[in-house]
């Protein structure tokens, strides 16, 4: 009888643990069966507009070197993929042992603008080169942004011209070479009074301030007020593409790229883009200068 | 064994399969719990800067091979250490807060630095720590860098150039006119400092081997024979300025190529082998930082191989003899080591452009006559003398260095009295102080030193920008009033940066004496800020054409302008700008903690 009791308890004991092994595992499997979560994206903040006409993800809106000091410091990208500027992805690249993130091929462009005061000696200067000539009173956005950016790092490709053409293809050596470049970038960013409201800089040049020239992309050059001002693109200047960092796949390409080309964006890559480790090396010359 | 207790066996033996099968699921999908450093043997390699990229990318490609040592896992961990650093930490005990971890495996530029290691424990009691007879990882020799025209001019290759060369252009007073070239003006020699540097100490070993025509055993009475100094301080006084890196000389020379004037810099600098295979490249320092594109020098450099013989550099894998070491660390960094010396890891050296160790990995491009160096040199190859040599090598050199002319201007301006910082009850002007005093010590005694203050509203009427507090004078007398006097600064008023920068110029330039380094160490924590901000780009502009002009040409006076950016808010840009226009270097203290470090590596150049 005893043995009887014995083995019905080992029995009763061998069901319970295949009962609770099952238990756990149907546990695990509605887990995983649940369903996919909602993807999440960080834009750019000049492109938080063409993000939050996307469906089906979360979008947080963050200026693009905020993202990639996070990730040049060894922080995670904090959401699935990141849209955004090409050159930012490279210098979140450039923290210690950051490796790249995957990085899709450029989605849309812009070039680079500027926003002249309709002034006698401003009215034929529509090149690079004339816009940086000492003694102008720029205005660009923060270093910290993209439009900001690109509008010095076009500025600078006009000041290191080659011939009559901007060097947009700028290198770090070609900063570090140039004797008079730290007094000129000093000048430049010392040169114009004009507080950011918030907006592209380039959109405020009709309001008060002192200034002859803003800059920014060419897809904010748009909304100025013709009546007041001229926005030109001066030619053979840089362009500036949007590409999607980190997992492409969390990003509605098609959706993404139909709201850019209602912002202004066009198609696919730009024809001069910027060497993303002479604009790293400018942003930090603009920060020593204005600190 | 009764019923009862056979059903309890069973009883249990059936429990514990349920709990296995609870436990372990049987499904063989669990991954294997990550390994990590701390339930391996951790490796720590200490190695100079030269190699660490390369190391660190053998080493990850070496834990992914999950070698074992007695079943543990063997993880190996790079981290970057001077040679000459590596080696006071090493003699010092090697404090982790400061140091970093214990290494297992130190790898400095060359095996000197073990025997000078060795010599320093000695000296104190303690037991080696380095095998004379560590296995190289890689090969780089000293070479004396010179512009091809120059080389050329002294009939090099077909003409091998020797250190008795050196010193008879170095005394000469025609200079360059004695090959026919006025126009480089005297000859100048780029030597860094044998404490800091591998390159410095090769070229100090070998120019002493090659005052007493011997290529081994060196004695410490050769180095004190009257002929020897009296060559040492002939060579010694071809020296443009010292320093701790070799790269202060090649940027130096690399922006003077860029503006032609490459020539009237420096006629010849030691440096490895390597440096000219990199400089030639147009990557002047061996790093190519984010943005910058390697371009050609307009004219290139030659390795030029002294004939009396030189050393290699041979990155040995010292496995420390050291109460840390354990046997298996031992037995792991030995697996590391022969990982280190395959045929495949060996040729990876040469994308580096240096020798691979391995004689049975062949020396390729770069090293070769298209990057300015020539593989089948050296021809002779100079013995590392006894530890107790090279300590009296160091001493000795202290001795016959070219002696320093220097004004130490500093910053007394009120942003000075602010905090060093949150982690720091002292104000910035007190670390400063405690830096500077102690970096008064690193001057020998037939230095001149003086010190200037500057702020605005000094002096009696407190309308003076500066104040010399101590005049340029044999520092052998005036170190302890120039203590005294450091120690008695107070914060007081504005930045008159750019004058005062000028004035100190001319000041030292004045008085240039052509036996001296001449220069002004310049140390601030803020940007020109003399009440009137319109006249500031000016000021600057003239104080650049200033220096630039005083520093270029045949008939320069050089003056170098060391300057030290001291904490968040120093004018980086400004100070760059005049070391840079007068061939010296900027030093970046904005992390005001590192300043006593700064110093040190500043007054490395005298």
């Amino acid at each position: 009888m005893k043995r009887l009791g014995a083995l019905l308890l080992s029995v009763a004991m061998v069901l319970g643990a295949i009962a609770l092994r099952r238990a756990l595992r149907d546990d695990n499997a509605r887990d995983s069966d649940a369903p996919e979560h909602r993807r999440s994206i960080i834009c750019d903040n000049v492109l938080e507009a063409a993000c939050r006409a996307l469906s089906g993800v979360d979008v947080r809106s963050e200026r693009p070197a905020v993202t990639a000091e996070r990730l040049a410091t060894g922080g995670s990208l904090d959401a699935d993929a990141w849209v955004v500027a090409s050159p930012w992805v490279t210098i979140a690249g450039f923290g210690p042992a950051q490796p790249l993130l995957e990085t899709s091929a450029p989605i849309a462009h812009t070039s680079v603008a500027a926003v002249l005061r309709r002034a006698p000696e401003l009215t034929s200067c529509h090149t690079w080169q004339c816009l940086a000539e000492p003694g102008r009173r720029v205005a660009h956005d923060s270093v910290d942004t993209t439009s900001g950016l690109a509008g010095i790092g076009a500025l600078v490709a006009g000041h290191l011209h080659d011939g009559d053409r901007p060097r947009t293809d700028f290198a770090r050596n070609d900063i570090d070479e140039d004797d008079g470049f730290d007094q000129w970038l000093n000048e430049v960013e010392h040169s114009a009074n004009l507080v950011s409201r918030g907006a592209p800089v380039i959109r405020q040049i009709q309001t008060t301030g002192v200034f002859d020239v803003a800059l920014g992309l060419g897809v904010d050059a748009s909304g100025v007020n013709p009546q007041a001002v001229d926005a030109v693109v001066p030619p053979d200047g840089p362009t500036v593409a949007v590409v999607i960092a980190g997992n492409p796949d969390a990003v509605p390409l098609e959706q993404l790229r139909a709201a850019l080309t209602r912002a202004g964006w066009r198609a696919g890559r730009g024809t001069r883009d910027f060497n993303p480790g002479a604009l790293a090396t400018l942003r930090e010359r603009v920060k020593d200068v204005t600190r | 064994m009764n019923r009862l207790s056979r059903t309890t066996l069973a009883l249990g033996a059936l429990a514990v399969v349920a709990g296995l099968l609870v436990a372990c699921g049987g499904d063989g999908n669990e991954a294997e719990a990550p390994t990590t450093p701390s339930n391996c043997v951790t490796v720590d390699t200490a190695v100079s800067p030269e190699k660490l990229d390369l190391l660190t990318a053998l080493a990850e490609s070496f834990n992914r091979r999950n070698e074992r040592v007695g079943g543990d896992c063997v993880v190996v961990r790079v981290q970057k250490k001077s040679s000459g650093v590596g080696m006071s930490a090493l003699a010092n005990g090697w404090d982790e807060r400061t140091d970093g971890p214990k290494p297992v495996i130190w790898s400095p530029a060359a095996s000197s630095w073990g025997a000078i290691l060795n010599q320093r424990l000695a000296d104190r009691g303690a037991a080696a720590m380095t095998s004379p007879d560590a296995q190289p990882f890689m090969l780089t020799p000293l070479v004396i860098a010179m512009p091809k025209p120059m080389a050329n001019a002294m009939g090099y290759p077909a003409t091998p150039v020797e250190w008795s060369d050196i010193l008879r252009l170095a005394q000469d007073p025609q200079g360059w006119a004695l090959y026919g070239h006025p126009e480089w003006g005297p000859f100048r020699l780029g030597k860094t400092n044998p404490n800091f540097s591998t390159s410095g100490l090769s070229a100090l070993i070998a120019q002493n081997y090659a005052a007493v025509g011997k290529t081994q055993d060196l004695t410490s009475e050769d180095l004190t024979n009257p002929a020897t100094v009296e060559f040492n301080r002939g060579i010694e006084s071809a020296v443009v300025h010292y320093g701790d890196i070799t790269m202060t000389f090649l940027n130096n020379w690399y922006r003077a190529d860029r503006r032609g004037t490459a020539l009237t810099y420096a006629s010849a600098v030691a440096v490895e082998e390597k440096s000219v295979i990199d400089y030639n490249a147009g990557n002047p320092d061996g790093v190519l930082d984010p943005g910058e594109e390697p371009r050609k020098p307009k004219t290139p450099l030659v390795a030029v191989y002294p004939a009396e013989g030189t050393l290699y550099s041979d990155s040995p894998f010292f496995i420390l003899d050291a109460p840390w070491v354990t046997d298996a660390k031992r037995q792991a960094a030995t697996k590391f080591q022969e990982f280190v010396q395959e045929p495949a890891n060996q040729r990876r050296v040469l994308k580096f452009g240096f020798r691979p160790a391995n004689p049975k990995v062949s020396i390729a491009a770069p090293v070769d006559a298209a990057h300015g160096v020539d593989p089948s040199q050296p021809a002779t190859l100079l013995q590392v003398p006894r530890p107790k040599v090279m300590v009296d090598l160091l001493d000795q050199w202290a001795v016959n260095r070219k002696t320093a002319r220097v004004l130490i201007v500093l910053d007394v301006s009120g942003s000075m009295g602010d905090s060093a910082g949150a982690d720091s009850s002292d104000t910035k002007l007190e670390l400063a102080k405690r830096a500077a005093v102690q970096a008064l010590d690193d001057f020998k005694d037939d230095d001149e030193v003086g010190l200037r203050i500057f702020s605005t509203g000094l002096g009696p009427d407190q309308s003076r920008m500066y104040l010399d507090l101590v005049p340029i004078g044999a520092i052998g007398q005036n170190r302890e009033m120039l203590k005294r006097q450091i120690g008695n600064l107070i914060p007081t008023n504005g930045t008159p940066l750019f004058d005062v920068a000028a004035a100190s110029y001319r000041d030292v330039l004045n008085g240039y004496d052509p036996a001296r380094i001449n220069a002004v160490l310049l140390l601030t924590d803020g940007r020109n800020d003399d009440g009137n901000s319109a006249d500031d780009r000016r000021q600057e502009s003239n104080l650049l054409t200033q220096i630039r002009q005083g520093s270029t040409g045949e008939n320069a006076k050089p003056v170098r302008v060391f300057t030290i950016g001291y904490g968040a808010d120093a004018d980086m840009p400004s100070l760059r700008s005049m070391a840079e226009a007068s061939n010296a270097a900027a030093y970046n203290a904005t992390d005001a903690s590192s300043i006593s470090e700064v110093f040190t590596q500043v007054v490395s150049n005298f």
